[in-house]
């Protein structure tokens, strides 16, 4: 979180990171708390596929609560 | 003989004559311009672009019960059965199957109550849509299989608690190719 916004840029940095770490991997599941807006769902979505270089692959994860 | 033929023909003659001239005419022929060939044409035409411009994007009427979110996916659109969720209200294909409170499903819509996931009403829904792709991919033999494709048109807005109910409930029915439909970044700005 960045001034109460969410730093998608940051989470696109993470990613980076563990791409780094696992190069062949393209799927990374996402999953979020029942009240998370669906805007927030697809920049965390944009955030987490980069420039289709990161983790292009995204399941959408209900979790368990 | 010479006498014979330059006797005058008499009015008898004269008519079964004319009427041998007008049997060998040939029959008056309408002039006009044939246009179920252009017309077919023109459907096949309006059913190409139809198509065409289906694919290209979505037909979607923003209001203030439904603001699309902005992406930077460039994928494209597919012909799919379409589920739009607003602030009030869940449609399949344009039509109303249930009522939201805001973005939010009534406990007494859903199998289980409060922690149910599988929406009924929805349910019932889809199941029609459903059987009715799986009969038209019957019907057209490998043209048009059914995919068990759905596009989500939703409010940004809305909970990833009801996004999650509306997904189990189409996984329920066979739908699980998923797309959401987004507006592109560069239209934002």
């Amino acid at each position: 979180m960045r001034n109460g916004q969410q730093d998608w840029g940051e989470l696109t940095t993470c990613a980076r990171r563990v791409k780094l770490q696992f190069e062949d991997e393209n799927q990374v599941i996402l999953s979020a708390d029942p009240e998370v807006e669906f805007g927030d769902i697809i920049a965390a979505m944009d955030a987490l596929r980069g420039d289709n270089d990161l983790f292009p692959n995204i399941l959408l994860s209900a979790g368990v609560r | 003989m010479a006498e014979e033929e330059q006797k005058p023909a008499s009015m008898g003659q004269v008519k079964a004559l004319i009427r041998r001239r007008l049997r060998r005419l040939p029959e008056h022929q309408e002039q006009s311009l044939n246009i179920y060939p252009m017309m077919d044409v023109m459907t096949i035409l309006l059913v190409f672009m139809i198509m065409q411009f289906a694919q290209e994007s979505a037909n979607v009427v923003q209001s203030t019960e439904l603001q699309i979110p902005y992406s930077t996916s460039r994928a494209a659109l597919d012909q799919s059965m379409t589920i739009t969720i607003s602030r009030a209200e869940i449609t399949v294909e344009g039509r109303p199957v249930l009522t939201l409170r805001n973005g939010m499903v009534d406990p007494s819509q859903k199998q289980g109550g409060g922690s149910g996931f599988l929406i009924t009403s929805l349910h019932r829904v889809v199941i029609q849509h459903r059987d009715r792709l799986k009969a038209i991919a019957q019907l057209s033999g490998r043209r048009r299989p059914f995919t068990g494709e759905v596009q989500i048109i939703a409010d940004r807005r809305t909970p990833f608690r009801t996004l999650s109910e509306v997904i189990y409930t189409l996984g329920q029915a066979e739908f699980a190719s998923l797309h959401f439909v987004v507006l592109q970044q560069q239209q934002h700005h």
